[in-house]
């Protein structure tokens, strides 16, 4: 079932070329034409999203992704175009809106859970939860001016968390927030796509929008992209590269192999995007391979974020010969021990024939993972386990 | 005709009062009495200058003059800060999905709350001085109408601010011309019969001068003024609200 289809839409905005923000600048200029000009965000845009599906949109600054978001929320009106929406959308967009920073944490629940949809029963049963996932206890009634900024990020949350609704929108909820906060938020996300509600998640946090959006929209000016996550962030952060191989690109797309997914995941096998050094990592690949191959290659290349290349392994070289695959499947790389340091890190993931030649499907840096230190003072990329020996005095 | 407003928006125009309440009043030690303190200094003035000064011959007239100012200082507070409930709530309206109007209903019921709380000022004075009769009660009617009277002007009002920053002084003065033309200060018997006609175009007379008919003289207004009233405070609010939601998708994108 689709939740949101979206037909045709575009949305554009007039800017006068000078503006006229009073009754006596309008009165003197009545009979004065007014320039202005249109600027056109996004036209013609066409996708849908089904139920329970997570949906990622990106685009750099000012593409419109937050005016996409305001117009399903019914804030915005399009120019053309519709949206049909079955179902409830909470009408939020972001944390924290309304929040008087004149009266208390308490009084602040009240209002901006009104402004939510709920009401003041249901506010009131749902109090001891809204204040253990903040974790303001004590606080209650403390002014919203003297809260922190993570406090209050917190109490923002943990009153849009309780908001009763299908599709939830989400413009930039983790930027803000320390390490835990956004694990809690991590958390949330989890809960949701368990209950099976469908979430558009707007961010510039790739990784995030890799880890949790099945599928992504990329708007940027009069063009969009709707496909596989992965893919969509590829063409996002290589715009150029992509311009170039471009029929390379198209060959990729009616490939026989196609990677679906690629995760990092931790030894107890769950997807997680932040690594310690010293940690294990597990490149957990999914492919669909339409037929019958024999011998396919896969690789895997980790870049750091500069464009670093700091290692390419494949199953090949791996001596990890697979001697055929067909349908769906999913193929671990794992990392004991890794001795990568603290930064981001960008993977590309590949499958190839046995020549290594022509490859099945190649998707160049789209996968990221950070990681953090495990103690100070550590320089460079890597940290080779190594020792010290001290062979004779002088 | 779908319904004005669903339980929802109660709900949030519940809310929305209950703070707006408490950030008027919570920041001063003296709170709800300095609301109090603008139409008694008016008061204050204009009785020495009318009653003593010129010896102005109405009837009780303290009581005559403080009804006259609450109700006049309510229409002016309530469309004054009625307009600009929609830009000072500018983070709620690009950022929250919810019905426009609710935001200009729950300004002016604050004001509406504060017209109460003086009026139990006058009410007090009323019965220390002359005493009140069962026609008092009526005053439930004209508060209700009065009410959607002003909520009609101020859906206007509060959406034109959004295209005309200067509209506010703009509305002072025609407040303050108002406030001259409107029987607060005067009695309407020395007005020539001939401009009656004029002055009781303006509601807000007709609403002062009904109150005082029911608080001060005891007697009920003709049934026939009384429907001329509603129907202008309906026709008024009906007007004003129609115009609001024609336009209320604009909002959002022009604030």
């Amino acid at each position: 079932m689709s939740q949101i289809i979206v037909k045709n839409l575009g949305k554009s905005f007039i800017i006068p070329h000078e503006r006229r923000n009073t009754l006596k600048e309008s009165l003197l200029s009545a009979f004065k034409k007014n320039d202005y000009e249109h600027y056109q965000l996004f036209e013609n845009l066409n996708f849908e999203i089904k139920k329970g599906e997570f949906f990622g949109i990106i685009g750099s600054n000012g593409s419109g992704k937050s005016t996409l978001l305001k117009i399903i929320a019914g804030i915005l009106k399009p120019n053309t175009g519709e949206i049909v929406i079955n179902g409830k959308v909470a009408p939020f967009l972001e944390l924290g809106i309304g929040f008087q920073q004149e009266l208390t944490a308490r009084e602040n629940i009240y209002i901006n859970g009104a402004l939510l949809g709920l009401s003041q029963k249901q506010i009131h049963q749902k109090m001891p939860a809204i204040l253990e996932f903040a974790e303001i206890g004590h606080f209650l009634d403390l002014k919203i001016k003297n809260f922190s900024s993570g406090m209050r990020s917190r109490l923002a949350f943990a009153i849009a968390t309780q908001a009763e609704a299908d599709i939830y929108l989400c413009d930039e909820v983790l930027a803000v927030g320390d390490e835990k906060f956004q694990k809690k938020c991590l958390e949330v996300f989890k809960k949701w796509k368990s209950e099976g509600k469908t979430i558009i998640l707007v961010s510039h946090a790739l990784d995030l929008i890799q880890q949790f959006c099945s599928r992504s929209l990329l708007i940027e000016k009069n063009s969009y992209l709707v496909g596989e996550s992965a893919i969509v962030i590829n063409r996002y952060l290589n715009p150029s590269q992509l311009v170039g191989n471009k029929n390379l690109i198209q060959d990729y797309q009616n490939a026989t192999v196609k990677i679906t997914s690629a995760l990092t995941l931790n030894r107890d096998f769950e997807p997680q995007s932040v690594f310690e050094t010293g940690e294990d990592i597990i490149f957990s690949i999914k492919y669909n391979s339409s037929q019958l191959i024999n011998n396919p290659v896969f690789g895997l290349a980790i870049y750091h974020e500069d464009g670093t290349h700091i290692t390419g392994p494949n199953t090949k070289t791996s001596n990890f010969p697979i001697e055929s695959i067909h349908g769906n499947g999913r193929i671990d790389c794992r990392l004991p021990a890794n001795i990568l340091l603290a930064g981001r890190y960008l993977l590309t993931v590949s499958c190839f024939d046995y020549s290594c030649a022509y490859p099945f499907d190649y998707l160049d840096k789209c996968f990221s993972f950070t990681i953090i230190p495990n103690r100070v003072n550590q320089y460079g990329l890597v940290e080779f386990n190594l020792s010290w020996e001290i062979n004779g005095y002088d | 005709m779908k319904r004005l407003l669903g339980k929802q928006d109660l709900q949030i125009i519940k809310e929305l009062v209950k703070s707006e309440f408490k950030l008027r009043y919570q920041n001063s030690y003296l709170g709800y009495l300095w609301t109090l303190f603008k139409p008694l200094m008016l008061f204050g003035v204009i009785y020495i200058v009318f009653s003593i000064f010129m010896r102005s011959a109405i009837p009780n007239y303290p009581t005559y003059l403080l009804l006259g100012i609450i109700i006049w200082n309510y229409f002016s507070e309530a469309t004054l800060i009625g307009m600009n409930s929609l830009i000072s709530r500018r983070d709620l309206i690009t950022k929250i999905y919810f019905n426009r109007a609710i935001l200009v209903i729950a300004s002016t019921l604050s004001s509406l709350i504060t017209m109460f709380l003086n009026l139990a000022v006058f009410i007090a004075l009323l019965i220390a001085t002359q005493g009140i009769g069962p026609e008092a009660f009526l005053f439930i009617l004209y508060a209700i109408l009065l009410y959607l009277f002003t909520t009609g002007i101020t859906f206007i009002l509060a959406y034109l601010y959004i295209y005309f920053h200067d509209l506010q002084h703009i509305w002072e003065v025609l407040l303050q011309i108002g406030f001259w033309l409107t029987p607060i200060i005067y009695s309407l018997s020395i007005v020539p019969e001939i401009y009656h006609r004029y002055i009781f175009l303006n509601p807000l007379a007709r609403f002062i001068e009904y109150s005082r008919d029911i608080f001060i003289s005891h007697h009920l207004p003709e049934l026939k003024l009384n429907l001329v009233l509603i129907l202008m405070s309906f026709l008024t609010f009906i007007v004003g609200y129609k115009l609001f939601k024609s336009q209320e998708h604009t909002i959002a994108e022009k604030i």
